[in-house]
């Protein structure tokens, strides 16, 4: 343990495509998942994350490290959160909410899904469509009444054309 | 299977056994083996058990023609079983038509080095709503040999030239760049407006939103430029923050690839993509991503036949149930190869949102205002439940109304809107705002919050109305 030796232990964690990670152990027990598997003394060897590829157990790790490194100011972590997110795109955004949820950090969790949702802040529906990929199951006359029920929301609201 | 359908299967297989003997090549075999499982033998039909049908291709298949091809054969085949039983159909390419009900593969390749074929699939819900100058949506599994490995690998099929879905989207995606940058132009004077409120985000944020646009326009006009230099950007990082970790990384890699080939039976999915160390090569992930595929050692293949066929002829032997291999192999080709791919025909390969869980998806849809969220409901039914759920509403009411309210009569959304607006339920119920949530939701798998509190509600209202028009 890292009290007795002095040194950081870090732990060896394996992707779901074999990719072998070290990350210091103080920064992966921000995941609950991990800390909990450290706790139980399950650490010793190599943590395999079945639900999580290499590319984006690398972003994590990333985050671990950049989250960890910070004192205890929510300002600072705040800030690099966003950084961290601004430059990642939504395919990798929802690979990272499903490991986020799977390591049971619910920092990034909250991050990565606030961020999502800024993807589809004051987008037409159509836009939501396309860039989702959603078909749209509604009839002409569903999707009129549908509109029609949630007019209320939008007073004062402007919105972007549906196109 | 049950006694039943065993003893079925066993009459057939007498039969086709007999059919066997009398013809003579493998094609005729074939093509007899499909006619007669069209005939009769409901019973297979309905199940497909995969030794239970395992058992009786074998029959067909290896009467004349055993060695390298047959196990390579049998896999197609059970693939294909595998493939059908996850809700895909057959698809015949040429004709452009759904195959309907188990046919088995019927131009097999020339037996022998290299082996290569391709099936089509499609879904049956892609099937019956092709729009206006779509063909069927489909997807194409490819099987293939090299060396002593057999890879199949699964992708949605488009064609060139066609005009698929995809090729219209993309024309679509490509007009609506010009106005994708005016929506992140207003998207600028947006966030300088909320600046107050989200503190730093701003610039950071409208940046990369209009990095996604310009990545996701450029994937589209398939300029693999730009992902390469993301990619690129991604190892670096990796590279400073993984530093150490580097070369043991590596060590351990190519210690994997000599082990990997001894141990395991079968290697899944995304393989080449994990291996790739070279940055260079990491520009392609891209294009994998859509690609799945699973590569079996054809050396493994032959146990896996080989219990398979005993089973065959020791008939009642129970004791050598192939199941824990046949399960491993089912197991793997539905979960990297038909799960994923009925996905990408469902919602088109780019879709990751619709693949998330009802749970995160939730927990996305917690951190929009009421407009969007409004908006979100109006693009399918699925987010329209979803963006209407009482969590959800409940969490906008305790944001925005300090109340302490413990319970909504209706559902939070009703709540929400009454507080805001001022409204008491008889007023709501008389038409000053259009009664539309009173109705019961007509999707099934919606359970309104509190079914009695609306009806009592509709009710009260209507004596409240009549006694008034006294």
């Amino acid at each position: 343990m890292a009290a007795e030796t002095g040194t950081p232990t870090t732990l060896t964690l394996k992707s779901n495509d074999d990719e072998l990670f070290s990350v210091a152990e103080s920064a992966a027990i921000l995941s609950v998942t991990i800390r909990n598997m450290v706790e139980d003394g399950c650490a010793g060897g190599v943590i395999p994350l079945d639900n999580v590829d290499g590319k984006t157990l690398a972003s994590v790790i990333t985050y671990m490290n950049g989250i960890s490194a910070i004192p205890a100011d929510e300002e600072k972590k705040k800030s690099y959160r966003d950084k961290f997110l601004s430059d990642k795109d939504f395919e990798t955004l929802a690979d990272m909410v499903l490991a986020a949820n799977y390591l049971n950090m619910s920092c990034l969790m909250d991050a990565v899904s606030a961020k999502i949702a800024q993807v589809m802040e004051k987008k037409s529906v159509g836009w939501v469509r396309r860039k989702f990929g959603i078909e749209n199951d509604y009839t002409p006359e569903e999707e009129a009444a549908v509109k029609e029920e949630h007019k209320w929301t939008f007073e004062g609201v402007e919105t972007d054309d549906d196109n | 299977m049950s006694t039943d359908g065993q003893n079925t299967d066993r009459a057939n297989l007498v039969s086709r056994k007999r059919k066997t003997l009398d013809c003579d090549s493998t094609m005729a075999k074939i093509a007899s083996a499909s006619v007669g499982h069209d005939d009769g033998s409901d019973a297979t039909d309905k199940s497909f058990s995969v030794p239970g049908f395992l058992r009786e291709f074998l029959m067909e298949e290896f009467g004349g023609d055993g060695g390298g091809s047959r196990h390579r054969k049998l896999m197609v085949i059970a693939t294909h079983t595998i493939m059908l039983e996850c809700g895909f159909l057959g698809f015949d390419e040429k004709s452009n038509a759904v195959v309907n009900g188990f046919r088995p593969p019927r131009d097999w390749p020339p037996s022998g080095d290299p082996f290569a074929m391709s099936l089509f699939y499609t879904l049956p819900e892609s099937n019956n709503r092709p729009r206006d100058g779509e063909s069927v949506k489909n997807v194409v599994l490819e099987f293939e040999s090299s060396g002593e490995f057999i890879t199949v690998s699964g992708r949605l099929d488009i064609k060139p030239g066609m005009k698929d879905t995809d090729m219209v989207e993309s024309e679509k995606k490509d007009t609506d760049l010009v106005e994708s940058k005016t929506e992140s132009e207003k998207k600028d004077t947006d966030m300088v407006e909320s600046e107050t409120e989200s503190g730093k985000k701003d610039t950071n944020m409208v940046e990369s939103e209009k990095e996604w646009e310009m990545v996701e326009s450029e994937k589209e006009s398939e300029k693999k430029d730009t992902d390469l230099v993301k990619s690129e950007k991604e190892w670096e990082k990796k590279d400073t923050n993984m530093g150490e970790s580097d070369k043991e990384w590596e060590m351990v890699e190519s210690e994997k690839e000599s082990e990997k080939k001894d141990i395991d039976l079968v290697e899944s999915g995304k393989e080449s993509e994990k291996k790739d160390t070279d940055m260079v090569e990491s520009g392609k992930e891209s294009e994998k991503k859509d690609t799945y595929s699973v590569r079996m050692k054809e050396d493994q293949l032959i146990p896996f036949a080989n219990i398979v066929i005993e089973n065959k002829i020791g008939g009642i032997d129970k004791r050598t149930s192939p199941g824990k291999e046949v399960f491993t192999f089912w197991r793997t080709i539905k979960d990297d190869l038909a799960v994923p791919l009925s996905m990408d025909l469902r919602y088109g390969s780019s879709n990751y949102f619709m693949r998330l869980s009802t749970k995160l998806k939730l927990k996305i849809l917690e951190s929009l205002s009421v407009a969007d969220l409004a908006n979100v409901g109006s693009v399918c039914h699925e987010l329209k439940c979803l963006a209407s759920s009482d969590k959800l509403w409940k969490s906008k009411y305790e944001d925005e109304f300090d109340d302490n309210k413990k319970d909504a009569r209706v559902s939070w959304k009703m709540a929400y809107r009454m507080a805001r607006y001022g409204l008491s339920n008889a007023e709501l119920a008389f038409g000053v705002v259009a009664p539309y949530e009173l109705q019961p939701y007509p999707y099934p798998f919606v359970v309104p919050s509190d079914t009695n509190a609306e009806r009592d509600m509709i009710l009260r209202a209507q004596t409240y109305d009549r006694r008034r028009r006294r």
